[in-house]
C-alpha cells in the first residue's frame, strides 16, 4: 500500500520537475491548487531556516497558487530582464519519503533536490541544493500541490533566484 | 597610483554641466585598495541593529566591511563591537551567527573572554611570565562605536567626526523611518544573503537611482497597474526632490506610487486592511499632526548613507548593506526593517510587500542586478573610458530621475580617495 503511495508522489514531483525543466509553463501552474502555498524560507542567523513566513523573513513566499501565476506571467512577458528565457534548468529530486501518509489521498512527501542552473549568456553554470516538502492531494484524475517548502541549504543566492531554480 | 590618475578619475564641471566617471573606477585592483583604506576604513560603517541583539548576552557575528565582527549586548545593557579575532593566535573566538552566551571561549586553546571582551580565562595561566597581564589582551574593538535610533554603526578611525555629525542630513530622513512606530523599529529574522557579479557601486548608484525605473522594472509596473494601483502620480511629481545630505549621503523622496503598510492603502492590500491602514495613518497624524504625517505615510524615500548602507522605505522598509570582494564581485545582505508593534495582519502585509518587490526572489532586484552585471561585462569595452552622470546638473532643483544624488555619492568617494594633499593643490590651482 505504502509502495503506491510513495510511487505515486515520486512521480509527481518528477512530473513537477520536469514542467519546469521543459518550461512548460501552464502545465507546472496547473499541478498546483488554488490555495496552495509556495516558501522558500530565509535562513536566521546562518543556522536554521525561518520558521514562520508572516512575521520572518523568506526569499519567496506566496500563499496561493495567484502569485505563482503572476511569476509566471512575468517569465512569459519575455520583458523582465532577470528572467532570461535562454537559462537552463535541470532538477534531480532523490530520497522521495513518505512523511506521512495516513490519508493515502493527503501524503507530505519529502525528498532531497539539486538544481543545476547553466547561463550561456554569461557561460557559467551553477547550482543550488536541498530538502523539499510537499503537501499533496489525490482527487480523482488531478493531483494537486497544496503546499510546497523548499529549504535551500545553499542559500547564498548567485545574482538570482526564481522558482525553476530551486 | 599617481595622484594626477586619481585626480582625473572623476570629472566634475558644474559650470558646463559635464560630471564623467571613469570605468576603471569600477574595474582595477588598485581602486579596491584604496577603497579599503581610505573609504571603509576611515568612515562610519553600518553593523547591526540594537533590535538583533534585544537581551544581555544576545549576539551576531557577521562580517562587516571584510572584517569578522560579534555584535553584542552586554550584561550591562550596551550593545558593544569586538573584532571577532582571538588575542592569542588569530581564530575566530565566536563561530555561531547568532545566540546569547556570558562568554565567548575561543575554541583553538580555550581562552575566554567575557561579553565585554575582557579576557577573564587562560587554560595553565602560570606558564606565562609575571609580564603577561590579561589587560592586555581584550578582544579588540573598532576605533569607534556608536548608534543612531538603533542603528549601530563603527568606525575604524580615530580621527572621525561623531556619529551624529558624521550623519549630517541623514538624520532627518532616519527620523522618517523611525517615526513610524510608536515603540521603535525592529529587524524581522532572517537575511537575504546573495552575490553580485558587479562592482559595489554600481549597487549605490541603482539603490537611489530614480531614472531606471520604469525602463528596468516594466514587468512590475505594468502589474501594479494591472492589479489596480493608481501609476498616474508617477514618478514625476511636485512631491519630489532629490539631495545632497552632506558627507556623500543622499535620498530621493516622492509620492509613492505604491501602498505603504504606514500608511498608504491601495486596492491590493484588500478591503480588510483599509480599516487599520486608515487607523494608523489618524495616529501618525495624532503624533505629529497632518503635515508630517503625510510625508510619513505617503512618500517613498531611497537613501543612501555613505558609502554601503541603503535603506529603502519603499512599499516596505529594506535595509541592505554589501561589500566588494573584488572589484567586480560584491556581497550583499538585506533586511527587513518594521514598527516592533506590529501585529501577524500588518507583519504579512509588509513582508509580502517586501517579498513581491525585494530581493534575489522579488520582481525587481533581480532586474537591477541583471543590469549591474550587465554594466560590469560591458566594461570589457576598455576603449570606452567613461561613465555620464551628468543628468540635470545645470537645473536648479533636480528630478529624482536626474543624477544628483548619485553625483554626491562620487563626489565624496572622490574627495576621500584623492585625499587632503591633492584637494589642497587643487583649490590653490
Ligand atoms: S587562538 Fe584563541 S586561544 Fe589560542
Ligand atoms: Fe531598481
Amino acid at each position: 500500500m505504502n509502495n503506491e503511495v510513495l510511487n505515486r508522489c515520486a512521480e509527481l514531483l518528477y512530473r513537477e520537475a520536469a514542467y519546469l525543466d521543459e518550461k512548460r509553463w501552464a502545465e507546472w501552474l496547473a499541478l498546483y491548487a488554488e490555495d496552495a502555498e509556495f516558501w522558500v524560507p530565509a535562513w536566521h542567523g546562518g543556522r536554521a531556516p525561518t520558521s514562520d513566513p508572516q512575521s520572518q523573513l523568506s526569499l519567496i513566499y506566496y500563499n496561493n497558487r495567484a502569485g505563482l501565476e503572476d511569476r509566471i506571467w512575468r517569465i512569459q512577458s519575455g520583458q523582465s530582464l532577470a528572467s532570461d528565457p535562454l537559462i537552463r534548468t535541470c532538477h534531480f529530486i532523490t530520497n522521495v519519503r513518505l512523511l506521512d501518509a495516513t490519508d493515502p489521498d493527503e501524503p507530505h512527501v519529502a525528498s532531497h533536490w539539486q538544481v543545476r542552473i547553466y547561463r550561456p549568456f554569461q557561460r557559467r553554470s551553477s547550482s543550488y541544493f536541498g530538502f523539499y516538502e510537499h503537501l499533496l492531494r489525490f482527487q480523482k484524475d488531478q493531483p494537486k500541490i497544496v503546499r510546497k517548502k523548499i529549504i535551500v541549504l545553499n542559500d547564498e543566492i548567485e545574482s538570482v533566484l526564481d522558482i525553476n531554480h530551486v | 597610483m599617481k595622484d594626477a590618475v586619481l585626480e582625473r578619475v572623476v570629472i566634475d564641471d558644474p559650470k558646463a554641466g559635464i560630471f564623467r566617471v571613469n570605468r576603471r573606477a569600477f574595474t582595477e585592483p588598485e581602486y579596491l585598495e584604496l577603497e579599503k583604506a581610505r573609504v571603509f576604513s576611515r568612515c562610519w560603517i553600518y553593523v547591526g541593529h540594537e533590535s538583533e541583539v534585544p537581551a544581555p548576552g544576545d549576539f551576531r557575528s557577521r562580517r562587516v566591511a571584510g572584517r569578522p565582527i560579534i555584535l553584542v549586548r552586554g550584561d550591562d545593557g550596551e550593545v558593544r563591537v569586538l573584532l571577532n579575532t582571538c588575542t592569542h593566535r588569530g581564530a575566530l573566538v565566536c563561530r555561531q551567527p547568532k545566540g546569547n552566551a556570558r562568554t565567548f571561549q575561543c575554541p583553538y586553546h580555550a581562552w575566554t573572554f567575557n561579553s565585554q571582551g575582557e579576557l577573564i580565562g587562560v587554560p595553565g595561566e602560570s606558564s606565562y611570565s609575571p609580564a603577561f597581564d590579561r589587560k592586555q589582551f581584550a578582544l579588540g574593538r573598532p576605533a569607534r562605536t556608536d548608534s543612531y535610533r538603533g542603528f549601530v554603526f563603527m568606525c575604524l578611525d580615530r580621527t572621525a567626526p561623531e556619529l551624529s555629525e558624521y550623519l549630517a542630513g541623514a538624520v532627518e530622513y532616519l527620523d522618517l523611518v523611525c517615526d513610524q512606530s510608536e515603540t521603535g523599529m525592529r529587524i524581522s529574522e532572517g537575511s537575504q544573503a546573495y552575490s553580485v557579479r558587479a562592482n559595489w557601486k554600481l549597487l549605490v548608484e541603482n539603490s537611489i537611482d530614480g531614472y531606471h525605473g520604469l525602463p528596468t522594472h516594466q514587468r512590475y509596473f505594468a502589474f501594479l497597474a494591472d492589479s489596480g494601483v493608481d501609476l498616474r502620480g508617477g514618478l514625476e511629481t511636485s512631491h519630489q526632490k532629490a539631495l545632497d545630505l552632506g558627507n556623500g549621503h543622499a535620498v530621493i523622496e516622492y509620492l509613492s506610487p505604491f501602498g505603504r503598510p504606514i500608511a498608504r492603502w491601495v486596492p491590493t492590500f484588500g478591503e480588510l486592511a483599509k480599516a487599520r491602514i486608515e487607523e494608523k495613518h489618524r495616529r501618525l497624524e495624532e503624533r505629529f499632526g497632518p503635515e508630517r504625517a503625510f510625508r510619513i505615510s505617503q512618500t517613498a524615500r531611497n537613501l543612501l548613507i555613505f558609502p554601503n548602507l541603503i535603506i529603502n522605505d519603499i512599499m516596505a522598509v529594506t535595509v541592505r548593506t554589501f561589500f566588494p570582494v573584488t572589484p567586480d564581485y560584491m556581497e550583499v545582505n538585506a533586511w527587513n526593517l518594521g514598527p516592533a508593534e506590529e501585529d501577524i495582519e500588518d507583519s504579512t502585509l509588509r513582508l509580502d510587500n517586501f517579498l513581491t518587490f525585494l530581493g534575489p526572489g522579488g520582481f525587481a532586484t533581480p532586474d537591477d542586478v541583471e543590469m549591474l552585471e550587465s554594466c560590469q561585462r560591458g566594461f570589457a569595452n576598455r576603449e570606452v573610458e567613461w561613465s555620464d552622470i551628468s543628468r540635470g546638473m545645470t537645473r536648479e532643483h533636480p528630478s529624482i530621475s536626474d543624477e544628483l544624488q548619485i553625483r554626491t555619492f562620487w563626489r565624496r568617494w572622490h574627495d576621500l580617495l584623492v585625499g587632503p594633499h591633492v584637494r589642497r593643490s587643487r583649490k590653490a590651482a
